[in-house]
C-alpha cells in the first residue's frame, strides 16, 4: 500500500472500516480522498500519475486534495489545509469537499475558482478559520495554478541542468488564506513538460522544520523534489520514506504530499484564463515587516495577508529568534507586528531589548494582543509600542497603522537629521548677533547659543540669566525691589507683558554678540538700559537668602561661565567660556 | 519639570524631575498653592531626579519655603545632586532650609 493515511499514530489500509467510532471517522475520512481505481483511469486518460501521501494527525484531518473533471483536454487538481486539527479540520474538509463538487465557476481558471470559494467560505467558516489552498490546472506543458498561503509548487524537469540532470522550478505560494480579509487570486503558470514531476504539498511538511531537521521546509522540499526527479523515486510515499521516516513521527500537524507525474504521449492543452485578474495592492512595496508570535496558525495568517498586501516579510516563533533575526539581518526592518503573550521572552521584554538594537532602537512596533483592558493598552505603550492592537487582528488596519508609524518614524528622523545639519552648522559658526525682546526671545536664544558650548544646559542657563536681565532690568527699567514687590504679591509676569507692550520694538531690544575663538567662546549682552551697580550681584549675599529673586549673575558667573566681565554701568556684559584648543565644539 | 505630591499624614512628599526654570513658574507656583493649602506640617522636596534649576527655579523653592514658614510648615530639601547641589551649595540655602543628602 502506497498511501500513507494514519490513525492514532498507525498507518491503516484505504479501503475497510472496522469497529469504533474512531475508525468510523477514520473511514469516512478516507473515502475523501481518490481512490486506485480513479488514480489508474487518470494516468491512462491524461497522461499524469498521481501519488499521495496523507498523514492525518489523527484519526481524521483538515488536508485534503482532489480532482475535478473539466474536460479531456486538461485535469484539474487542488491541495488544500482546513484550519482547525481533529474532527473541526474534518469537517472543514468535508466542506471544502462539498463545495468543490459544486462550484459554479469557470473551473479552467485557477485565479476566479479561489475567488469563488473565497466568498463563498467568507461567510460560512467561524471566525479565526480560514483555509489554505492550491488549485491548478495541467494542461499542455504547464501547470496553471493560484496559491491561497499554500506552500509553492515545485516541478522538477529532465535535462533542464548543464550536466543534463534535472532542474527544479519553484512556484509561488502567496496569497491570503481562503475565507481571509478582501482576497483576489492571481493565475500563475508553472512549465511542466513531458517526464516532469511536479510536487504539491500542504504546511504540515514545510513546518517542521521546528524538529530541527532541514530536510522538511522549504529545503527540505527541494530535496523531496530531487529524489522525486526524472529517474527518481515515483510514489509520494516512497519519497517520504526514503528521506526522513523517522520524521514523520514527529510531525504533529496533519500533513499531505502531492506527486504528478507526466508520462509520455497525452497532450493536455488547457485554454487560457477568462480574464485577467487585478494585481494586488502594491503600496507597501519593499517594507520588510517582522512578525513575531508563538502561534504558527497567527503567524501565518498575518505573514501571508501583509505579503498579499505588498509587504516583504520575516518571521519569528518566539522573543530570542526575532531578536537574533533583528540582529543577523542585512537591513534593518521597517516594522514590526510583536505578539504580546509568548512563552519564554514575552512582548513586552521583547520590546525592551529591541529598543536597545542601534540599528532598531526607533523601528516602529506594534503590540498585538487578547488583552484590550485599559491597563494593559497602558503597559504596552509605556513600554514603547507605537500602537496596540487587540486580536482577533483585522489586517488591513494593522497596515494603516504600521504605515503611519512608519511614516512617523521617517518624519522623526528628516527632523533629527536636520537638527544635526544645524549642529554642525553651529559648529562652523565664528561670528553672530541676535536682537532679543521678549522673554519667549531669550528662551530660544540662550538654548540656540548654549549649543555652542561645552554644557549647553549650563551655558544656554547662564546665557539666560544675563538675557533676562538684560530685558526686565535693561529694556524694561524694572528695579530689584520692584520686581521683589511684584514677585511676593504676585503680578510679574503681567508687569513684564504690560511694559513690553507699551515699548517699541525699534527703542527696545537689546543684543546678545557671539564669537567663537580658538580656545574661548565670548558673548556680549547689551542692553539699552542706564545700568545697574552689578558688583553687589557677582556673588551669593546672604543678606538675600529669602528673596525670590537676584541670583541670577551669581548662578551664572559660578556655574556657566569661565569668566564673567561687566562693562561701564552694566548695561554690557562679557561672558566667557574657555574652551579646548581645536575643538570644534567648544569642548 | 516633572512633579508628583505623595501625601502621608502631616508630611507631604514632592518629587521634581527634569528641570525647574523659569517656564516652571506658574505650574510650580500652583504646587505652592496645593502644598500650603494642604495644610501638611512637613514638606519634603525630592530632588534627586532633578537635573538642573535656574535661578527662577530657586526663588520659587524660596517663595515656597517663605509660604511655608509663615504657617509654621517645615521644607526639607532632599538629595539634589550634580549641578543642582552645587548651585543650592553655592547659593547657601542650607542656610534658609536643611538639605538633607542620604
Amino acid at each position: 500500500m502506497s498511501r500513507g493515511l494514519r490513525s492514532g499514530g498507525h498507518r491503516l489500509p484505504v479501503a475497510g472500516a472496522t469497529a469504533g467510532r474512531e475508525d468510523f471517522a477514520a473511514a469516512l475520512f478516507r473515502h475523501l480522498f481518490v481512490d486506485d481505481a480513479r488514480l489508474d483511469a487518470v494516468a491512462a486518460r491524461f497522461g499524469v500519475r498521481l501519488s499521495d501521501w496523507v498523514l492525518p494527525a489523527g484519526p481524521v484531518g483538515g488536508d485534503l486534495w482532489g480532482l475535478i473533471d473539466i474536460g479531456d483536454d486538461a485535469l484539474a487538481l487542488y491541495v488544500l489545509d482546513c484550519a482547525g486539527s481533529g474532527v473541526e479540520g474534518a469537517f472543514n474538509a468535508f466542506r471544502m469537499n462539498g463545495l468543490m463538487a459544486a462550484l459554479d465557476a469557470d473551473l479552467r481558471d485557477p485565479g476566479v475558482v479561489l475567488t469563488t470559494l473565497h466568498r463563498h467560505l467568507r461567510p460560512l467558516l467561524p471566525i479565526g478559520q480560514f483555509v489554505t489552498m492550491l488549485y491548478g490546472v495541467i494542461g499542455d506543458g504547464t501547470f496553471v495554478y493560484a496559491s491561497a498561503a499554500a506552500p509553492p509548487p515545485i516541478v522538477v524537469v529532465a535535462g533542464g541542468a548543464p550536466d543534463g540532470g534535472a532542474r527544479t522550478l519553484v512556484g509561488d505560494g502567496t496569497g491570503l488564506p481562503l475565507g481571509v480579509g478582501d482576497a483576489l487570486y492571481q493565475t500563475r503558470t508553472l512549465a511542466f513538460p513531458e517526464a516532469a514531476t511536479l510536487l504539491l504539498c500542504t504546511d504540515g511538511l514545510t513546518n517542521a522544520p521546528r524538529t530541527g531537521d532541514r530536510r522538511f521546509g522549504q529545503d527540505g522540499m527541494l530535496e523531496l523534489a530531487t529524489i522525486a526527479g526524472p529517474s527518481g523515486t515515483t510514489t509520494a510515499a516512497g519519497i517520504i520514506e526514503q528521506v526522513a521516516p523517522a520524521l514523520v513521527e514527529a510531525i504533529t500537524d496533519d500533513a499531505l504530499l502531492l506527486l504528478c507525474r507526466r508520462q509520455g504521449g497525452r497532450r493536455l492543452a488547457p485554454r487560457s484564463p477568462a480574464r485577467p485578474l487585478p494585481p494586488v495592492a502594491e503600496t507597501a512595496l519593499r517594507r520588510t515587516v517582522l512578525v513575531v508570535d508563538d502561534e504558527p496558525m497567527v503567524r501565518k495568517i498575518i505573514v501571508q495577508s501583509l505579503r498579499h498586501l505588498g509587504y516583504a516579510t520575516a518571521e519569528a516563533g518566539d522573543g530570542l529568534a526575532a531578536l537574533a533575526l533583528l540582529q543577523e539581518a542585512e537591513e534593518p526592518f521597517d516594522g514590526i507586528l510583536l505578539d504580546k503573550a509568548m512563552p519564554g521572552l514575552n512582548g513586552l521584554e521583547v520590546l525592551r531589548r529591541v529598543r536597545t538594537l542601534p540599528r532598531h532602537a526607533d523601528t516602529p512596533m506594534v503590540m498585538l494582543t487578547g488583552d484590550g483592558t485599559p491597563a494593559a493598552r497602558e503597559e504596552g505603550l509605556n513600554a514603547g509600542a507605537w500602537y496596540y492592537l487587540t486580536k482577533p487582528l483585522h489586517i488591513p488596519v494593522a497596515a494603516i497603522l504600521l504605515e503611519a508609524a512608519i511614516a512617523d518614524r521617517n518624519r522623526y528622523r528628516v527632523l533629527r537629521q536636520e537638527n544635526d545639519d544645524r549642529a554642525l552648522a553651529l559648529t562652523r559658526l565664528s561670528i553672530a548677533e541676535f536682537r532679543f525682546r521678549t522673554v519667549e526671545d531669550v528662551r530660544a536664544v540662550a538654548s540656540l547659543l548654549g549649543s555652542l558650548c561645552p554644557d549647553p544646559c549650563q551655558a544656554g542657563g547662564g546665557l539666560s540669566e544675563l538675557m533676562m536681565n538684560a530685558v526686565e532690568h535693561g529694556n524694561l527699567g524694572i528695579s530689584y525691589a520692584e520686581k521683589t514687590r511684584l514677585m511676593l504679591a504676585g503680578g510679574f509676569e503681567a508687569e513684564v507683558a504690560r511694559r513690553l507692550a507699551a515699548a517699541t520694538e525699534a527703542d527696545r531690544h537689546a543684543t546678545v554678540e557671539a564669537y567663537r575663538f580658538p580656545d574661548k567662546l565670548d558673548f556680549v549682552i547689551r542692553d539699552l538700559g542706564s545700568g545697574f551697580d552689578w558688583r553687589r550681584y557677582l556673588d551669593f549675599d546672604p543678606a538675600r537668602l529669602t528673596d525670590p529673586h537676584g541670583r541670577g549673575i551669581a548662578m551664572a558667573r559660578r556655574c556657566a561661565f569661565s569668566e564673567l566681565h561687566y562693562r561701564g554701568t552694566g548695561s554690557e556684559v562679557l561672558a566667557r567660556i574657555r574652551t579646548v584648543e581645536g575643538d570644534p565644539t567648544g569642548c | 519639570m516633572d512633579c508628583k505630591i505623595e501625601r502621608n499624614g502631616e508630611r507631604t512628599a514632592v518629587f521634581l524631575a527634569g528641570q525647574l526654570v523659569e517656564g516652571d513658574r506658574r505650574s510650580f507656583e500652583t504646587v505652592i498653592d496645593t502644598l500650603v493649602e494642604a495644610g501638611a506640617r512637613e514638606i519634603e522636596i525630592d530632588l534627586s531626579r532633578l537635573t538642573y534649576m535656574d535661578s527662577i527655579g530657586l526663588g520659587l523653592l524660596v517663595t515656597l519655603h517663605g509660604r511655608a514658614r509663615h504657617l509654621g510648615t517645615s521644607v526639607v530639601l532632599k538629595q539634589p545632586n550634580g549641578n543642582v547641589r552645587e548651585f543650592l551649595e553655592s547659593a547657601a540655602i542650607d542656610r534658609l532650609m536643611p538639605i538633607v543628602h542620604v
